[in-house]
């Protein structure tokens, strides 16, 4: 058989149960029910760090934030990282096509790709324009080089200027109008809201319900655009042959918590939506619960083009197997982290980590899945703290931490000469201040100088 | 202690103040001495708040125009430290032409990206019934700048089906089946019932099903020149689409559409 096309669609801060195929009654996804009725639902990939520019460095380069250096929005990726698209192209002969949003600083996407649409920052203005250029190139290509191509959508992404820190937009008095199709807030809406963002504060129930109906909506313009991008390659002549997965780089607060927006660990925005269809080799209408994490893909690609793994990516684990129903031994946790927390997800419990406060939340995800009563305080679960103790310590003697400042400078430098209206600067300071703690605090877990609770 | 304004809640505050003082509700400007009564229309302009006052109406013709050009103006942030008002920029443009056939109405949409050059045109044939709905249509989108890509697609509406080019299942319509570009037309007849519920098909390429359109109260708008326009305001919601609103002037002629990020101002008729 020759070397799989592989077509990797991904969607911006898509919410991982915003599809109608999950039972979903508040949003109208044709397009992505048809993908979990013709593939495979893989209902538990997590973000390596629920953020555009690190979430997607992941995926690339099959590392984690804290080893390419892209801890947040804007920190350009450490120099030398091997990303999977020159892998592939190198290793295996792939024709890489890229369209849309790209978002890793510091790698340009000319080095691993040609290029035939660029995307702007918001979806409603360029989604449908980037999903007609790749349309385009889809049916004019003829089987040949195998095919690595990506293409980048924003929606639901443009949900962030609705709610943005700098005034937003939104319509919002336009709620009163279709008060009876607003959704409802989430069961855990007033639970905990230790990071309300200020652009939220002084919200009205009905302002979040309403935030929630646009959001919905703006998944469903990012929807029509995934349905025929995947029309297109069925339409393949080499169709047969055509790995096409769809993911989100991170999920959306949605109100789960009180929230909007990414950045933090609880569910709402560290995982994803992620859908593989193979005609023939992937059973249609099939769910894998597999814990997985972004950093997969990129083992799964090279799994898929029968090259070596990345160097480097000791974590990173191919989904292949799962794919086409192989039994193998499976990880038993999944780590997530964005230079404030860690978390260590295994099958039925979540911890989070804090560097001067140990494992401060624990939460038992089978009996209390949207995360409201903290366990970390109890008796009962010393075991499960012990064991994910554990896995941190292994985690961080495993990362090859980043450690060159190289450019650093240079992208403050210019974030504050370009600095957006529509976010407050300051973003890669910050992202520098979470390098410098993740480099003191993992190698102390490592080492085993510091325990599991602190005071 | 009184709980302080959001930054929404002030931006909101601050733009009906302007309305009510360009309109003469408030005596910091001269005021429109034609009245008072029309509500303002604040979430309807709120994505272009800050381009309005650049924006001078088309004025309107004798008979119904034929041809709507439209600027595509893109919603780019706020003016926090300054007015607080959106900032917005033209990014491109959209050409909309009707004509009147024995048998048919036709259409043809011509939609241009300007910051990552596109085009988009789309030919329709519709009935020559009410709402003068979609029959079948001919869409084809080229980049520019020299890039190869470029596609056809099409669409028939026949029954209840509506069969796509790019789709392999069809899509059961029940109620009348319209291009959102339509719409504009469809407004500038002067008798439409309050409410109606379409489909509406997005550039030959996305179905957006059960559309309301809604007449909403009138409004004044703040515009160049410290003038102050009598709109009508429609507005359509649904799946797959931001609340859209169609602001019309007393002529009926529609001069503003807002959704979210993306609104549309007249530029010319024909």
């Amino acid at each position: 058989m020759p070397t799989p096309n592989i077509v990797f669609v991904h969607v911006d801060q898509m919410h991982h149960r915003a599809i109608s195929a999950l039972g979903n009654k508040h949003v109208k996804t044709p397009g992505f029910d048809t993908l979990m009725r013709e593939g495979m639902h893989l209902s538990r990939v997590h973000a390596s760090n629920p953020v555009c520019c690190p979430a997607r460095s992941s995926w690339w380069t099959g590392r984690m934030s804290c080893e390419h250096r892209v801890i947040v929005n804007g920190v350009p990726m450490e120099h030398g990282m091997e990303d999977v698209a020159t892998w592939l192209r190198s290793k295996a002969g792939y024709e890489n096509i890229y369209a849309g949003k790209w978002h890793v600083p510091g790698r340009s996407v000319d080095r691993c790709f040609k290029v035939i649409r660029r995307g702007s920052g918001q979806g409603e203005y360029t989604d449908a324009v980037v999903t007609d250029t790749a349309v385009a190139y889809l049916r004019r290509r003829k089987p040949g080089k195998p095919l690595l191509m990506s293409v980048g959508l924003l929606n639901p992404q443009d949900c962030c200027y609705n709610a943005g820190a700098l005034g937003g937009i939104g319509k919002y008095g336009y709620a009163a109008s279709i008060r009876q199709e607003l959704p409802p807030l989430p069961e855990n809406f007033k639970v905990e809201q230790r990071q309300r963002r200020p652009s939220v504060e002084g919200w009205s129930d009905r302002d979040w319900q309403y935030y929630r109906y646009c959001y919905f909506r703006q998944v469903e313009m990012v929807d029509a655009q995934v349905a025929r991008l995947y029309e297109a390659v069925r339409k393949m002549p080499d169709a047969d042959n055509t790995l096409f997965l769809f993911a989100s780089d991170h999920g959306d607060g949605l109100g789960y918590h009180g929230h909007t927006g990414k950045g933090y660990l609880e569910d709402e925005a560290l995982r994803v939506p992620a859908i593989a269809v193979w005609p023939g080799r992937i059973k249609a209408g099939s769910k894998s619960d597999v814990l997985a994490s972004q950093i997969d893909f990129a083992a799964t690609f090279c799994d898929l083009a029968g090259v070596p793994q990345l160097p480097n990516t000791p974590i990173a684990r191919s989904l292949l197997p799962a794919l086409i129903d192989q039994k193998q031994e499976w990880r038993d946790h999944v780590v997530a982290e964005n230079g404030i927390e860690v978390v260590i997800r295994d099958d039925r419990h979540k911890s989070y980590f804090d560097e001067k406060k140990g494992l401060h939340r624990l939460f038992d995800m089978q009996d209390d899945p949207l995360e409201t009563r903290n366990l970390a305080t109890g008796i009962d679960p010393a075991a499960v703290k012990e064991r994910h103790w554990g896995w941190f310590r292994k985690y961080a003697g495993t990362v090859q931490l980043s450690k060159s400042d190289d450019g650093l400078k240079a992208a403050m430098n210019r974030e504050h000469r370009g600095r957006m209206s529509t976010r407050p600067a300051g973003k890669i300071r910050k992202g520098v201040e979470r390098l410098e703690r993740v480099r003191r605090w993992y190698p102390k877990v490592a080492a085993g100088e510091i325990g599991v609770e602190r005071d | 202690m009184i709980d302080p304004l959001t930054r929404r809640e002030f931006i909101a505050l601050s733009a009906q103040a302007v309305s009510l003082c360009a309109a003469g509700h408030l005596p910091l400007l001269a005021a429109d001495a034609s009245g008072t009564g029309a509500p303002l229309a604040t979430d309807a302009v709120e994505p272009i708040d800050g381009y309005l006052s650049s924006f001078r109406p088309v004025k309107p013709q004798a008979k119904l125009p034929n041809t709507l050009e439209y600027a595509m103006v893109m919603w780019q942030g706020r003016d926090v430290k300054g007015t607080g008002k959106t900032r917005n920029g033209i990014r491109g443009s959209a050409r909309v032409r009707r004509a009147e056939r024995a048998d048919a109405v036709e259409y043809e949409v011509r939609l241009r990206h300007s910051a990552e050059p596109a085009e988009r045109v789309t030919k329709y044939e519709c009935s020559r019934n009410e709402l003068g709905t979609l029959k079948a249509f001919r869409s084809y989108h080229r980049s520019q700048k020299g890039l190869k890509e470029r596609s056809t697609d099409t669409g028939q509406f026949t029954g209840k089906q509506l069969r796509l080019s790019g789709t392999s299942r069809p899509w059961t319509i029940e109620e009348p089946l319209l291009d959102a570009w339509f719409i504009p037309f469809l407004l500038m007849r002067k008798q439409l019932p309050n409410a109606i519920r379409v489909t509406c098909v997005s550039e030959g390429t996305a179905v957006l099903l059960h559309q309301w359109i809604n007449k909403r109260s009138g409004a004044k708008i703040p515009i160049a020149d410290g003038e102050v326009l009598p709109m009508q305001v429609w507005s359509r919601h649904g799946p797959g689409t931001l609340p859209v609103h169609y602001l019309l002037d007393e002529s009926g002629l529609p001069q503003l559409m807002t959704a979210g990020i993306m609104s549309w101002a007249l530029k010319s008729v024909g």
